[in-house]
């Protein structure tokens, strides 16, 4: 007779008749593509992406606030980020005033003062606005029909970027719907970037799902997949621009596991320190932060009660490879550092204080933009505390805001 | 019996520690627990109980509430950590649909009673948008769980071992601005406060202020204002307990004084303020003097900058005194 096949809706399989259960980590462990080793030399010429030297920042758009970006989406397409990724809008110029605009919540702010530091948004830049809860981004990145825009929407991020099991998909066979509604299915183009730093805040991802890792999710969701060094600027680079190639021309999604660590080179002890504005190498780190002790999640948080950063710092920074390559070609040495850390110190230094005397928005921004339109009740609310201030103002900081 | 000065996050800590110690089916889960908790609610739990008692959970609110209701229904205690009130979304389909309704869809054939859900809460000073929220007003909406926000460590120890004993799916919102200011002596052995009554915390004749969490705190120093700028005297009441609330005691202090301020952080459209102001009038109509007064957030998300105009703050608490007096 004719080869039998299940006739389930959906099912393309054959029959099997031999019970056997599939093995979950068949690959054992998704490999780590890369193209350099630690010391900045690259393994292949055939993965060498060949940047120039006089391409300041063309290709490589890393930071290393949290975690390492791919090399940027151009800038034609949406970038949906999570929090604390801002390195693709560094990347596409975005200048280091307005990054400390939105920390101090000033007046020149294009956010208005509305977020916490480290909320940037930028729409001439395509950089949709950040916000804080982690992996909402996922399920927004998939808008369908990007690709016929001729845009392509980049980068649905992984929202929770510097959470590996952010995902939600953890333990619990289902997901907080984050991620499942139909990544890719939707018709869009979407390219996703997961950086899986190992942790969220101090969970190892050991405690938080037993399946390898996100990359091994890609497939179960139909997406073409791959696991990269994200210390690797070049892996990611190499990666991302062709999951971006393809999926533009194949119309169809690509995933994109970037390992790394959390690493905050904020203290102007460390060594990266000066990378952190070179036009070549735009890392941003951050601000609101301080100059606090290397790679906590944040200000409240003291991540020496849960993990070492010293082998991460020591043997295996992204920055640091990338020195070795450039060393290593002669574009780069000791006097150049030197000169480097010097003038980029000066310039976020005196960002930072700039930024702080400006003043903040005027109170009456408080009530715009929660609709397009503003309601009666909520002129209503403006108009009285007007009126409050016109009585009590001596009890509330106006001297620091605009009129 | 013996006390011990503690902040509100050390007296949480107590509680956790009593209750786990008390029963020996509890046990404590959340994002970060394991290490103390990202304010420290949860230090030395995980080594005091052990790695099967005290634990990490991934990043899924959905999952934390969905697991809590899951241990709860096999009878044992579950008391699960949302780290911030403001990511509590993810969880409410499983604390609406599920937990709530859990007793009443099964005829009392099934129930998560033993669920307790404990979360940050409130503006913080720079919390913004997402970490300032005051969620309660979603929860007050729904028949079947209990919802109860202390104002001090006495009270969080209390109520949250109440919380965690009573029969019914609690949540528990803790005033994060009070973690480390709050300090009081606290008992160090287990004790309860009830639910579901309001605390008078001053009798007075004039006006009665009702509020809970942080903002008790806040109304307390406007009685005292408007005691020594208008002769007014504030009977001051601490709700505790959002849903059910303690209808009898607010009613009978506005019967009593005839006006009442209600102020909370969350925004004023459809807050709390509004379920009590409505109860007010319906059983105090003939005894009110002036409308009654809520002062409350304004209706936007929670501002960054913009904090010190939007929360309602000792000033806007007293002004609504003042023209209820002179209404």
């Amino acid at each position: 007779s004719p080869e039998e096949r299940p006739q389930f809706p959906g099912a393309s399989a054959a029959f099997a008749e031999r019970l056997e259960f599939i093995q979950p980590n068949v690959l054992a462990g998704i490999p780590v593509y890369r193209v350099m080793d630690r010391q900045g030399h690259v393994l292949r010429p055939s993965e060498d992406p060949q940047v120039r030297q006089d391409t300041p920042g063309a290709h490589l758009g890393h930071t290393w606030h949290r975690c390492p970006h791919p090399g940027s989406p151009p800038s034609s397409s949406i970038h949906v980020p999570p929090r604390c990724a801002p390195g693709v809008l560094l990347y596409r110029g975005y200048p280091l005033e307005l990054f400390m605009a939105q920390c101090y919540g000033n007046a020149r702010d294009p956010g208005k003062g509305r977020q916490m530091p480290v909320h940037y948004g930028c729409r001439e830049r395509h950089f949709v606005t950040i916000s804080s809860p982690l992996a909402t981004q996922i399920p927004q990145g998939d808008a369908p029909g990007a690709g016929s825009l001729g845009l392509g929407i980049w980068a649905g991020s992984l929202g929770s970027g510097i959470w590996a099991g952010s995902l939600g998909l953890g333990i619990w066979a289902g997901s907080p719907g984050s991620e499942d509604p139909g990544i890719g299915n939707l018709g869009g183009t979407p390219g996703m970037g997961n950086w899986d730093n190992g942790y969220a805040i101090s969970t190892p991802t050991a405690e938080q799902y037993r399946g390898d890792g996100i990359a091994a999710r890609g497939p179960g969701y139909g997406l073409l997949s791959i696991r990269v060094d994200g210390n690797d600027v070049f892996a990611v680079y190499n990666a991302t621009r062709e999951a971006r190639r393809r999926a533009v021309a194949e119309n169809q999604p690509f995933l994109i596991e970037a390992m790394t660590y959390r690493i905050l080179p904020v203290s102007s002890k460390n060594p990266h320190f000066p990378w952190i504005f070179h036009p070549f190498f735009p890392i941003f780190h951050g601000f609101p932060t301080g100059f606090c002790p290397i790679g906590h999640h944040s200000t409240s948080d003291d991540s020496s009660a849960y993990r070492s950063v010293n082998y991460w710092d020591k043997q295996d920074h992204p920055i640091s490879r990338l020195r070795h390559y450039m060393v290593n070609r002669g574009w780069w040495d000791e006097d150049e550092e030197k000169g480097w850390r010097k003038s980029s110190r000066k310039m976020v230094l005196e960002a930072f204080e700039q930024a702080e005397r400006e003043p903040k928005p005027p109170p009456h921004l408080l009530f715009s933009d929660v609709y397009l339109e503003m309601p009666p009740r909520l002129r209503r609310q403006r108009r009285e505390l007007e009126r409050h201030l016109e009585t009590y103002g001596e009890h509330y900081p106006l001297q620091h805001f605009q009129k | 019996g013996q006390t011990q000065k503690m902040n509100l996050f050390q007296s949480i800590t107590s509680a956790l520690d009593n209750a786990l110690a008390k029963d020996p089916t509890a046990v404590v889960f959340g994002e970060d627990v394991a290490f103390g908790g990202v304010f420290r609610c949860t230090v030395g739990l995980r080594d005091k109980y052990g790695k099967d008692r005290v634990f990490n959970t991934p990043l899924c609110e959905q999952g934390i509430v969905g697991f809590g209701i899951g241990i709860a229904v096999t009878g044992a205690t579950a008391i699960a950590e949302i780290q911030f009130a403001d990511y509590i979304f993810p969880a409410f389909d499983q604390i609406v649909n599920e937990a709530a309704k859990y007793r009443y869809r099964s005829g009392d054939l099934f129930n998560c009673g033993n669920l307790t859900i404990r979360a940050p809460w409130g503006c913080v000073g720079h919390g913004a948008l997402y970490h300032s929220q005051s969620p309660e007003a979603f929860f007050a909406h729904c028949p079947g769980i209990k919802v109860v926000i202390p104002r001090s460590p006495l009270q969080a120890k209390g109520l949250l071992l109440s919380c965690i004993e009573d029969k019914n799916p609690c949540i528990f919102f803790e005033p994060k601005i009070l973690y480390r200011a709050a300090v009081e002596q606290v008992p160090v052995e287990p004790y309860n406060i009830p639910l579901s009554q309001a605390e008078v915390l001053q009798t007075g004749s004039d006006v009665t202020m009702v509020a809970w969490g942080t903002q008790v705190h806040v109304i307390k120093e406007v009685a005292a204002m408007a005691q020594e700028k208008l002769g007014v005297s504030c009977e001051v009441i601490d709700l505790r307990t959002i849903l059910p609330w303690d209808t009898e005691t607010v009613c009978k202090s506005v019967a009593k004084t005839g006006r009442l301020l209600i102020s909370h952080e969350a925004p004023l459209t459809g807050g709390f303020a509004s379920e009590i102001s409505s109860t007010v009038q319906e059983e105090c109509f003939l005894n009110l003097e002036a409308p009654i007064s809520r002062v409350c957030g304004y209706d936007t998300p929670f501002p960054h900058i913009f904090e010190p105009f939007y929360i309602p703050d000792k000033w806007k608490c007293y002004d609504a005194v003042r023209k209820m007096i002179n209404y």
